[in-house]
């Protein structure tokens, strides 16, 4: 069951990241429709608009959750195309490995970018 | 033979124009290439070509016999109902996987080219090594799994099942494991260790059927690695299939059995022993003897 428990998060992170990448593109670049519904002010892409959001709560938690989900929804991917093409028992084993530990590497340190940035925007 | 010719006499005398159209098409030679692969000779499948005469009605299979009597015993391939039942002739006829015995040439052109099934081994020219596919099959457990093993050990009556119930799985219960579908796989071209359309196709088969609950044991053998979820969703096994049966589909709704579980949580129970219609109070006695 544990394959249909990844296979499931797979589809549920593909959804999330319609949401969430929605969001990120209409606020980096459709920002006049997201204006012009009050969402966010005027000029976003200004650097004190970007540090705003870096000091903003609820922006990093955006920006971890569309970090996770982009992350194991393409390491998902990488995955399943990395068994097809070594396709031994073993290999497979290693692939789930070395995917796990890349996937973490990646998410922590991206997390710790997201906080640099909090910290950074908090200080202005 | 001289059936053959006395009616070609009959069609001579009643329409000169239609004797010689049947004469010409009599006549009429296709090109089969045919790929060989002898496994202790060659490293490679080579091609061969053949010209054979065609007849009306002519399939493929005729074609390939026609060679082995009349041009080259040794041509190897595999062949058994020739009426779309055993599943054993499938071929790789013009780039699609085919059974020979049901593609009539007619349809195919004057140059027919026939290869082994890919996404198999070849033991020799175009007999395929199914064993994989057979294997795969085997994993998922193609049968009825219930857990009243004395009644299954020896059966008392058969078991409850709606005509409605039985048709979540008919469709799938056509298959003649012939592996075509298999062959038509992009998945399985690359992964060799990918149960396949065939195998995952007959696990819901035997999951959507209500007398067996065996869901549970199919379940730890297809939701694994090089299992249900390697499937690309091409939909090659189901525009392959000769029996019309759909094992995209098939694995998509296996997905979903996986995810909510079967539809049917118990399974069907056996028929309750049959009641007589006859009132007996109500039988009309024999007669005393008068003897
Ligand atoms: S599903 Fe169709 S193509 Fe596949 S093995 Fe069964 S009959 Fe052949
Ligand atoms: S010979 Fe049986 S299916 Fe073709």
């Amino acid at each position: 069951m544990r394959e249909t428990r990844l296979w499931q998060l797979h589809l549920f992170s593909a959804l999330a990241l319609i949401v969430l990448l929605s969001l990120h593109m209409g606020v980096q670049h459709y920002e006049k429709i997201l204006t012009g519904l009050g969402l966010v002010g005027e000029n976003v892409r200004d650097f004190a608009s970007v540090a705003g959001r870096a000091g903003s709560a609820w922006w990093n938690v955006l920006y971890v959750l569309l970090l996770g989900f982009a992350l194991y929804h393409g390491l998902y991917g990488t995955r399943r195309i990395l068994h097809e093409v070594w396709y031994s028992r073993r290999a497979t084993r290693v692939i789930d490995t070395l995917v796990v530990v890349f996937g973490l590497a990646v998410f922590i340190y991206g997390l710790w970018g997201i906080l640099q940035a909090t910290r950074m925007g908090g200080a202005l | 033979m001289a059936s053959t010719s006395s009616r070609s006499t009959a069609v001579a005398e009643a329409n000169p124009a239609q004797a010689e159209a049947a004469g010409a098409a009599a006549a009429a030679t296709i090109t089969v290439r045919v790929a060989r692969f002898d496994p202790e000779k060659d490293k490679a499948l080579r091609w061969q070509e053949f010209s054979v005469p065609t007849a009306p009605g002519m399939t493929v299979l005729d074609a390939l016999v026609s060679i082995k009597e009349h041009q080259d015993g040794s041509l190897a391939f595999r062949s058994s109902c020739r009426m779309g039942v055993c599943g054993s002739c499938g071929m790789y006829v013009n780039g699609k996987p085919r059974l020979a015995c049901q593609t009539q040439v007619g349809e195919l052109g004057q140059v027919i080219e026939v290869a082994p099934l890919p996404n198999h081994d070849v033991i020799k020219d175009l007999v395929p090594d199914l064993s994989r596919t057979f294997e795969h099959h085997r994993a998922i457990k193609p049968y009825i799994i219930r857990d009243d093993e004395a009644e299954m050990a020896s059966p008392t009556r058969e078991f409850r099942q709606t005509p409605e119930e039985m048709e979540r799985y008919l469709q799938f219960a056509y298959c003649l494991k012939c592996s075509l579908c298999v062959a038509a796989c992009p998945t399985a071209a690359t992964d060799p260790l990918f149960l396949g359309p065939q195998a995952l196709a007959q696990a819901y088969r035997y999951t959507a059927d209500t007398r067996d609950c065996g869901w549970q044991e199919r379940f730890d053998v297809i939701a694994t690695d090089h299992g249900i979820f390697n499937c690309h969703l091409a939909g090659a096994c189901s525009e392959a299939c000769p029996k019309g049966v759909d094992p995209a589909l098939g694995i998509q709704l296996m997905k979903r059995t996986l995810v909510k579980g079967p539809a049917h949580r118990a399974p069907a129970p056996i028929v309750e022993e049959p009641k007589s219609v006859i009132d007996e109070s109500k039988r009309p006695q024999a007669p005393p003897p008068t003897v």
